[in-house]
């Protein structure tokens, strides 16, 4: 430490031009001196939350993502935060050693006081703020739609850009937690590693194979096993792709097949949501008694459409057709 | 795009795991008097009594006491992985007001991905320094000590 090392002296001599009482004070005081360095270009406070103070300490992944514009986030494992960097106008200090008042208590004189010499290692005006903010996934669907997937027929040619998890994690503010919900919500398949969205056509054909496969089986609709749709259709398509699909358009009933094999039902809303888009994206425009008529007919046996379904989807009733 | 870590220090750097620092905030900012370099000098005493805590700094002397910080912080510091002994200059400049305000004001601003990480090295992370959860607080405006003969830093 630089400058005059205080004694006992100096100390009482600032007190009493403090007017202080020494009798009031407890017998350890405290000199505070400028590091050498104590503008600290090198350090950086953030204020975090107990729970992420705790994921750190644990060792688990913490990370700010951006771009190089980008406003800064930082993502755990499962949120998402603004950074935001909080001016004052006050100084903060920074101490690496103090004694706190229950420690200032004892001395090592009978009387009189004991001088501790403590280093300020940086004063800081601004320190980083987190708020806790939704993930940045918009960029998600448009990435996705850079290469759908349309077979496997067409896999061997494809040269267009790919991504695994991690590359995503690398462009998206994101949490994986949060980046795993949106690709669901898009309906994304992870494919040999890497996540895809299906093609519309693509999706409704893989459909239209399962649902032939189950006329054709004579399955009950509320009794189609899983496995047996895997294994016969497999060579067709893959078999990721075949079970996230068939994920999505049917719910389990919760018994099994005597070998023991789950079994499900048609989830008649989504089925009728997906079959309604089918029949408008081409069209755009359809008479609405002529796309009811269409549409019941399109759904598989058992199934009854329901306007309110279209809810499920992206379309939009107008009022005059 | 940049992925930044924030991350523990290794078993080389430090034996004991991250240590806590304390933080003393007060109103206003410290300059020198009389114009000297301020590395290394001296700021001020700070004393205890019972209910709380003095500080006597210069002229003045302040009140407060001590406090846990409602949220912790981290003291983060600056690495690259490629030159570890290396301090990179951080782009963030913080604001350094000489002048001494009154109220504390506090701004708010978005930060950039490129104040955080060193654009020549794709290799910047953030290593836990240490951790703040206690603070000795002045609240109160300094109040000047009035005497007869004033005494330079």
């Amino acid at each position: 430490m630089a400058g005059n090392v205080r004694t006992e002296e100096d100390v009482r001599r600032l007190l009493h031009l403090a007017k202080l009482d020494e009798e009031d004070l407890k017998p350890v005081v405290q000199s505070f001196y400028l590091a050498q360095d104590f503008t600290r270009e090198d350090l950086k406070l953030m204020e975090v939350t107990p729970d992420i103070l705790n994921q750190i300490l644990e060792g688990e992944r913490v990370i700010i993502r951006g771009d190089k514009s980008d406003p800064a986030v930082l993502c755990t494992d499962t949120q998402t935060y603004d950074i935001k960097e909080a001016g004052t106008s006050n100084s903060l200090l920074l101490l690496p050693s103090v004694v706190w008042p229950d420690e200032a208590e004892t001395n090592d004189k009978d009387d009189g006081i004991t001088i501790a010499s403590q280093e300020v290692a940086g004063i800081f005006h601004n320190y980083l703020e987190l708020h806790l903010c939704r993930p940045r996934v918009q960029k998600l669907r448009y990435l996705m739609e850079e290469n759908l997937y349309t077979g496997k027929e067409y896999e061997a040619d494809n040269v267009d850009v790919k991504y695994t998890f991690e590359d995503l994690l690398n462009v998206i503010q994101a949490s994986p937690k949060e980046l795993q919900t949106a690709l669901r919500e898009l309906q994304a398949c992870c494919i040999d590693g890497f996540w895809r969205m299906l093609d519309f056509d693509y999706q409704f054909s893989v459909f239209n194979h399962i649902v032939n496969l189950v006329d054709s089986n004579s399955w009950p609709s509320d009794g189609i096993p899983l496995q047996a749709v895997l294994d016969t259709l497999e060579d067709l398509i893959p078999r990721k792709i075949l079970e996230e699909c068939f994920h999505w358009y049917t719910e389990p009933v919760g018994r099994t097949t005597p070998e023991g094999y789950d079994l499900y039902r048609w989830n008649e809303d989504k089925i009728c949501a997906f079959l309604g888009e089918v029949i408008l994206r081409p069209t755009g425009k359809f008479n609405l008694e002529e796309f009811l008529y269409t549409w019941q007919s399109t759904v598989p046996e058992g199934i009854t459409t329901n306007l309110n379904q279209l809810k499920v989807g992206n379309l939009a009733l107008s009022s005059t057709d | 795009m940049v992925q930044i870590l924030i991350r523990m220090p290794t078993s080389e750097d430090s034996k004991s795991g991250v240590p806590d620092w304390a933080v003393v905030e007060l109103q206003g900012d410290l300059e020198s008097k009389s114009g000297q370099e301020m590395h290394g000098s001296f700021v001020g005493d700070l004393h205890y009594t019972k209910k709380g805590a003095i500080l006597i700094i210069g002229h003045h002397i302040l009140f407060g006491k001590t406090v846990d910080v409602d949220k912790p912080f981290i003291v983060l510091r600056k690495k690259n992985s490629l030159t570890e002994h290396h301090h990179e200059a951080n782009m963030l400049r913080s604001q350094k007001s000489l002048e001494h305000t009154q109220e504390e004001e506090a701004s708010e601003v978005s930060v950039s991905i490129e104040n955080l990480y060193d654009k020549h090295n794709y290799s910047t992370y953030y290593e836990v320094h240490a951790i703040v959860r206690k603070k000795i607080l002045f609240k109160t405006r300094p109040k000047p000590i009035v005497t007869n003969v004033p005494k330079k830093l």
